[in-house]
């Protein structure tokens, strides 16, 4: 049996994090290492428009309009083959109170993980952070000097403005993304309305975003093709598999692809780790001295469950599904759209807001136009029309508040092995009454009806089922990540986040893991 | 015998898609869709069952607006609300996106360079809206479909 100090399970976020710190020491880790079936050809949306490659563009079974015929059955982003790959781990159905489908999800076997299609927004938690969503049994500060390495080794592009405060206090920040002229106008309108009136009712800056502004640790800086519908293989933009790539690379770990865990044994002094393949299936067992579980959310607790043979215990569940709010800013229609851009634009916080809500306005630039034809209420020919003249005046506001768990959401595993998620309680945002207003005062309009709650399971901020607690019970975990009654396994993804504040949650949870791989360092068994 | 009967229906289909696809993205895009667009729109309609599989209601709804040449754009809005979208919808979004990214349509990038310009093209294109709305809806209901 091969034996290793450590064994990692995973090679996205939580996984790259926590072998940062355990590489050259006996690492292995373990991954299924799915990759995309096949690499979309075109640098920019311009370029694959313009070739007419209905194959890449469209996919080679029509994947791309999946949402057509079948409204909401899949995320936008995760529709082409270039992406969708991404989301073909462990099924899950996610069910609303009366038992009925909201979501068909699942998890990832992605090498890198779901990172490979997130939006890359990578945000310290402050105190105020933590306390506003409740019950974290460490404090901000006990991540800092994880912050500080992960943010130097992805580079953050931002800037130090009036959101600085509010999104961590990064430093060494790369140049800011540009902006289309709808966000520079918002951000003018912003400026010059808190420099007269003082503090506006909203705080608004910059996003912060792990894509390269300039050439970064030997990377080439992000070339905003907005191929991000189509591909996962931006260069630029920060994924796991970056990282993944750079540990292979130095060979200072053994890498063992295309295996998943199926069972562990906890012994005195080692685990066992029974190891299926993805080709072929045959078993084989290594053993380690410590075990660090990094799959996600629902693939580390369905293993953890299945390994108790908890059938049927339901552990709460957490997501983030944000809400969305399409913006029109009539002084900027007609303006010319720029010929590349990133999606995130701006972030925002309504002051004195509860819980301090996070808003993100995103410019819809990388959709093709006819993605958005169903969602406008108007004979098709007329709002194709209308798009070229609108767009240049459109940004969409994603509003994500905190979330603590609540009882009924929660993620159980069948006799079979099959996932379910049960999300009968989703608090819908009640501040569109104090934002609209403060929206109007920088030019940007709305109507209350044409909000739209994602619904559970599309937030992709999956957490909470296997909780960090000061003195955990059974199916919690310790602060150093290990399972209650464990000296060995730990968990290091976003299972042990006991709630999840407003903001995004990536960047906390690599240096979590980071955090969690440095206590098993210290860790003398 | 048999196969000549099925390649005959087969044709007949073609030329009926062919034609249906013909009248809609004149319609929807205006001028002539070409034999590559017409390609990849039998070419979705053969690996779509949502596109193949239609109920008899909705054949004799795009049967009736192709034959007849109603303002298929103006009434697809009366057609939504249902538990799955109407195939009227479908073969319209279908053609939306063919016209995108095979033709390049210039009606997908075609702006009014002010302000002024795209706040009176707004405006007179709501009035259009409204107008084909209101046609849309006295077809739908004249002639009866579903």
């Amino acid at each position: 049996m091969d034996f290793f100090n450590y064994v990692i399970v995973g090679s996205g976020p939580a996984g790259v994090a926590a072998a940062r710190h355990l590489e050259r020491d006996g690492l292995c880790m373990v991954d299924a290492g799915e990759l995309p079936p096949a690499i979309f050809p075109y640098a920019t949306r311009h370029d694959a428009l313009a070739s007419g490659d209905i194959n890449a563009l469209l996919g080679p079974r029509w994947e791309m309009l999946s949402n057509v015929v079948l409204p909401a059955s899949v995320h936008a982003k995760l529709r082409s083959p270039g992406t969708g790959y991404v989301a073909r781990g462990e099924p899950f159905p996610v069910l609303d109170a009366a038992g009925r489908c909201l979501v068909n999800g699942a998890g990832s076997y992605a090498a890198g993980g779901m990172s490979n299609a997130w939006g890359a927004q990578l945000l310290r938690y402050t105190d105020a952070d933590l306390a506003a969503a409740g019950d974290w049994p460490i404090a901000a500060a006990d991540l800092t000097n994880h912050y500080q390495d992960l943010e130097a080794h992805i580079g953050i592009a931002g800037a130090s403005d009036d959101m600085h405060g509010f999104l961590g206090e990064t430093t060494d920040l790369l140049p800011p993304t540009p902006l289309v002229p709808a966000a520079q106008h918002m951000l003018d309108r912003y400026a010059a309305l808190s420099g007269r009136h003082g503090a506006m009712g909203l705080c608004m800056g910059r996003a912060r975003v792990g894509l390269l502004t300039r050439p970064h640790r030997g990377y080439e800086p992000y070339t905003f093709g907005e191929t991000e519908f189509f591909s996962t293989e931006q260069h630029g933009i920060y994924t796991a598999r970056r990282t993944l790539r750079e540990l292979l690379d130095k060979g200072s770990m053994t890498y063992l692809g295309g295996h998943r865990l199926v069972a562990y044994r906890e012994a005195a002094d080692h685990v066992e780790i029974d190891l299926q393949a993805c080709a072929g299936g045959g078993i084989r067992t290594i053993g380690a001295k410590h075990l660090l579980l990094g799959c996600g959310t629902v693939h580390t607790t369905r293993l953890v469950l299945l390994n108790r043979r908890a059938h049927g215990l339901r552990l709460p569940f957490i997501d983030h599904p944000p809400t969305l709010l399409p913006l029109f800013i009539p002084r900027m229609f007609g303006s010319a759209l720029p010929d590349a851009s990133s999606p995130i634009q701006l972030v925002a916080t309504v002051r004195g807001g509860r819980a301090h809500e996070m808003i993100s306005f995103y410019y819809p630039g990388a959709l093709l136009r006819s993605d958005i034809l169903g969602d406008m209420p108007l004979p098709m020919n007329v709002a194709l029309d209308l798009l070229p003249n609108l767009l240049g005046g459109m940004l969409v506001a994603q509003i994500w508040e905190a979330s603590p768990p609540v009882a009924g959401n929660g993620l159980s595993v069948g006799t079979d092995g099959a996932i379910t998620i049960d999300y009968p309680h989703r608090a819908p945002y009640t501040g569109m009454a104090r934002l609209l207003p403060l929206l109007r005062r920088l030019g940007a309009f709305s109507l209350r009806r044409l909000v739209s709650d994602s619904p559970p399971g599309w937030g992709f901020h999956y957490a909470g089922c296997l909780p960090m607690r000061a003195d955990p019970g059974p199916f919690e975990t310790h602060v150093d990540g290990r399972l209650w009654d464990s000296r060995r396994v730990r968990v290091i993804d976003g299972s042990v986040f006991p709630s999840l504040p407003a903001k995004n949650h990536s960047l906390t949870l690599m240096a979590n893991s980071a955090r969690i791989a440095r206590e098993v360092l210290k860790c003398a068994c | 015998m048999q196969a000549e009967n099925d390649h005959n229906v087969a044709a007949a289909l073609a030329r009926d898609l062919d034609g249906e696809a013909r009248y809609l993205y004149r319609r929807l895009l205006g001028g002539e869709a070409s034999a590559e667009l017409l390609g990849h729109y039998r070419c979705a309609h053969r690996d779509l069952i949502e596109l193949r599989d239609i109920g008899a209601a909705q054949r004799r709804t795009l049967d009736i607006i192709v034959s007849r040449q109603l303002d298929a754009t103006g009434i697809e809005p009366w057609l939504r609300g249902g538990t799955s979208p109407h195939a009227l919808a479908i073969k319209l979004r279908l053609l939306a996106y063919l016209g995108e990214c095979v033709a390049a349509h210039p009606r997908f990038s075609r702006r009014t360079a002010s302000l002024s310009g795209a706040l009176v093209d707004l405006f007179l294109r709501m009035l259009a809206a409204l107008f084909s709305l209101l046609r849309g809806y006295l077809q739908k209901t004249r002639h009866g479909l579903l």
